[in-house]
């Protein structure tokens, strides 16, 4: 199977991008109008999570808080179309927020 | 420090904290699109939100330039009293782009202009205490946030594109630096003229973002 390979490399680099369908089942959080939507989602450990930007301005998926940033991503979505994605591997809660305005706040519960 | 910049520092403190939590005023329905009985006979609900729209933005470049004149003449009581009537307005602008785009765009959008606001205040201080890397600076946000306020309403809305916004809301940002300046400068005539030009220009705003929301909503904003 062509697939395993990127498979077995999100197995191990759990919690990195994955640039390929990931294991598990796929998530999507869209930013429009200044808004993480869904938020909260839930979400089984090894989920990949793509953001999407539909806002004409650049946004940022920023992991943890404002006042406290727990450095696991840090990424500018410069424009409309733009995407990222992150694969979570471990249970937990993750909240994000965007750094350009950071009252655009979202949060990841992975089961 | 003097004495008159302690007390405008402290009003700006005033400000930085009704920018940041503010409770809700009590609303102003009659300026609110959407929420307003058709009284008149020739009222629609077009002409309600255009109305509505104009309302909110005229008071709010008035109770700006009543906050930014009492907080360069260094009277707090005033200066606190129209920063407080300044951010009701914000709250209720924010309540108008709610009733057309729901609760969570009201909640993505006043944040959003409150920024506007906040970056005004680091102007009029910089004007205040002759700081020109303050004023610079503050400038710079507000045209950059020109940009994202843009962004926000042509998100919202495809009949607004970004660039028509960022220019209006541009020229918004230097009619009413135009009025701080003049107040700053200590020439009524001046500062009172070019209230004049910034009231006026919010039409330009208004009118727009009106006829874009009836174009986006038609069978809503249909006439009855
Ligand atoms: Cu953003």
């Amino acid at each position: 199977m062509i697939r395993s390979v990127p498979m077995l490399a999100a197995l191990f680099l759990a919690g990195s991008f994955s640039a390929t369908a990931a294991l598990g089942a796929d998530s999507d959080v869209a930013i429009k109008t200044f808004q993480f939507k869904p938020t909260p989602i839930e979400v089984k450990a090894g989920t990949r999570v793509t953001w999407a930007n539909a806002d004409d301005i650049t946004h940022t998926v920023t992991s943890g808080t404002p006042e406290n940033r727990d450095g696991q991503f840090n990424t500018p979505l410069p424009g409309k179309g733009t995407t990222f994605s992150f694969t979570f591997s471990r249970a937990g809660t993750y909240t994000y927020f965007c750094d350009r305005h950071q009252s655009m706040r979202g949060e990841i519960r992975v089961k | 420090m003097n004495k008159q910049w302690i007390r405008l520092a402290g009003g700006v403190a005033t400000v930085a904290l009704l920018a940041v939590g503010c409770s809700m005023s009590p609303s102003m329905t009659h300026a609110m699109p959407g929420s307003m009985a058709g009284t008149a006979t020739s009222a629609t609900k077009a002409a309600d939100l255009r109305t509505g729209l104009n309302a909110l933005l005229g008071e709010h470049v008035y109770l700006a330039s009543a906050a930014t004149n009492a907080a360069l003449g260094g009277r707090q009581a005033e200066f606190e009293a129209a920063a407080a009537a300044l951010d009701a307005n914000s709250v209720d602008i924010a309540k108008a782009i709610g009733s057309v785009y729901g609760a969570d765009a009201e909640k993505a959008f006043l944040p959003l202009w409150r920024r506007h606001i906040g970056f005004f205040v680091d102007y009029t201080v910089g004007v205040a205490t002759k700081d020109k890397s303050k004023q610079g600076k503050a400038v710079n946000d507000l045209v950059g946030y020109t940009e994202d306020f843009g962004a926000f309403l042509s998100s919202a809305n495809p009949n607004l594109p970004k660039t028509v916004v960022a220019d209006l809301v541009k020229t918004h940002v230097l009619t009413l630096k135009d009025v701080v300046d003049a107040q700053a400068a200590g020439d009524p005539v001046k500062a009172n003229k070019a209230l004049r030009t910034a009231y006026s220009h919010m039409h330009m705003i208004a009118d727009p973002l009106a006829e874009a929301i009836v174009k986006q909503f038609s069978s809503k904003y249909a006439a009855q």
